[in-house]
């Protein structure tokens, strides 16, 4: 009965003041080479298939000390468009400014969900699909050749919300660091591994219906040692969206390897998009 | 043959939450599986783990954490490789109880107070603890570092899952270890000597000054009682 008769008494504005608070006693530390806006959108981050939010610890410690609220939404990954209504309802909570940031198929989310919330202000794509209407995630990790994902995954087959049968897709854990990592230290691979969340192939297989990078200023962070999604794809995608493109040496898995690159990136965004 | 470790992770958590224990796991030569726990209701949750125990050969240790303790109670009723069960502050119902009723069978849980609604586009909503009572309320004996992260990286808990009861409980016909907190402003600690006492648990450990949070904050205490639950099969 505590939990129930406590929230029956929590407004959303309550919440959203609380929220916007969090990363203000750190304001102060903020870089004096990359200064934050005065005042701070909230960073909202989308993780991506076989990982979860924690993959953005390292980006989430330096937004917090540059002074940006952050929320990592926790992204079903169980079907595209479900996925975006539920990250939209996420963007929805929050007042003021938002700069969304997604990972892999957390851009093909974000990229919807962003879609009805004018205080979206920018669009990080890290390492991340830019879908056309029409098109879905893996169309689009299969058009250029170099992906070595699909032969490393085992599926675990699963009942599908809406009737049928689908299947969880998840990276076998011993290929885990090969394909997906390869620039991150075997001690933590072995543990993104063993947490890895499962994506429907559902969601890899919806066709994107909405594309607010028309719309939203974009930014794309192309990893050119990718084996999940090649880097001529991204290329492809961020010149497409006119994003502005930066090229990092690394694997699919930048915002654990170089976390600072992609808070750096987040935080162009942000002051670029400030009003 | 070495069991495989399935964890389950709670509510406003994620599995990044057992990273010490499965480090320790990998250490004795375990295969570990964390799941992602959906937390959308008790059922779907439950099934969720159900097919993800269903594709494992041979013999599984189940552990679950806070709410994931309702979740292996429920995931682990069909499927006979299962073979042990592993409260880590974790919720036992039995058969129609729901988290709430356990919360709050014993005074003592402030987490309660600290949390805020999401509404979502399906009538129901998520349920989150406010970033700046995160600290102290679910997790005082982490770093003020660690609890930042985990406050940002939570993962919200539907208040279907909240609400729902659960089915016939394994811990009737399985054998299940207890681990808890004695500092727990989630869930108080007698409720879980009276889950523990009820399941007839095989082991009973309590640790001092521990939060909510024991997987993170104690992961060798935990590993430990997992590894002496893998050591009976």
């Amino acid at each position: 009965m505590k939990f129930t008769s406590a929230l029956t008494t929590i407004t959303v504005g309550v919440t959203v003041a609380a929220l916007s608070g969090c990363g203000g006693a750190a304001a102060e530390q903020a870089s004096s080479e990359r200064p934050a806006p005065a005042d701070r959108p909230t960073v909202v981050l989308v993780h991506g298939a076989f990982a979860d939010s924690s993959s953005w610890n390292g980006v989430i410690e330096d937004l917090k000390r540059d002074g940006y609220p952050v929320i990592a939404a926790a992204n079903p990954l169980r079907g595209l468009h479900s996925d975006a209504e539920y990250v939209g309802s996420v963007v929805g909570s929050v007042s003021g400014p938002v700069v969304l940031a997604g990972h892999s198929y957390g851009g093909s989310v974000m990229s919807e969900a962003a879609v009805g919330h004018p205080n979206v202000k920018a669009l990080v794509y890290i390492a991340s699909f830019i879908l056309e209407p029409g098109e879905t995630t893996s169309q689009l990790a299969a058009k250029f050749p170099g992906a070595q994902l699909g032969p490393a995954l085992d599926t675990v087959p699963i009942p599908l919300p809406n009737g049928g049968m689908g299947n969880d897709l998840y990276i076998k854990q011993d290929e885990f660091r090969r394909v997906f990592a390869a620039d991150v230290a075997p001690e933590i691979t072995e543990l993104l591994a063993a947490t890895q969340r499962p994506i429907t192939d559902a969601a890899l297989n919806e066709p994107a219906t909405a594309a607010a990078w028309k719309s939203i200023p974009s930014w794309n962070m192309v990893t050119t040692e990718d084996l999940a999604i090649p880097a001529d794809s991204m290329r492809f995608m961020g010149e497409r969206a006119k994003a502005q493109t930066v090229e990092i040496e690394a694997s699919h898995a930048v915002t654990v390897s170089h976390p600072e690159a992609v808070a750096d990136l987040i935080g162009e965004a942000a002051r670029a998009t400030a009003t | 043959m070495k069991p495989t470790i399935v964890l389950v992770h709670g509510a406003f958590a994620e599995s990044a939450s057992w990273n010490g224990v499965i480090r320790r796991l990998h250490t004795t030569g375990h295969r570990v599986i964390a799941a992602g726990n959906p937390l959308r209701t008790l059922s779907t949750d439950a099934a969720a783990v159900a097919d993800l125990l269903a594709g494992i050969q041979g013999p599984i240790v189940l552990a679950g954490h806070s709410y994931g303790g309702a979740v292996i109670t429920n995931a682990a009723r069909d499927n006979a490789d299962v073979k042990a069960l592993v409260y880590v502050a974790g919720l036992a119902p039995d058969k129609g109880e729901n988290t709430p009723d356990l919360t709050g069978k014993y005074p003592g849980a402030t987490l309660g107070e600290h949390l805020y609604e999401v509404p979502l586009a399906d009538g129901t909503a998520d349920v989150y603890v406010h970033q700046n009572a995160y600290h102290q309320h679910f997790c005082a004996d982490l770093s003020a570092e660690q609890a930042a992260l985990d406050a940002a990286t939570q993962r919200p808990f539907n208040t279907a899952a909240l609400n729902e009861g659960s089915g016939e409980p394994a811990w009737k016909t399985l054998p299940s270890w207890f681990i808890y907190p004695e500092l727990d402003l989630a869930i108080p600690a007698q409720t879980f000597r009276f889950m523990a006492e009820r399941a007839e648990a095989r082991a009973t450990v309590e640790v001092p000054g521990a939060s909510h949070a024991l997987p993170a904050s104690q992961p060798e205490a935990v590993a430990d009682v997992i590894l002496q639950a893998a050591a009976t099969i």
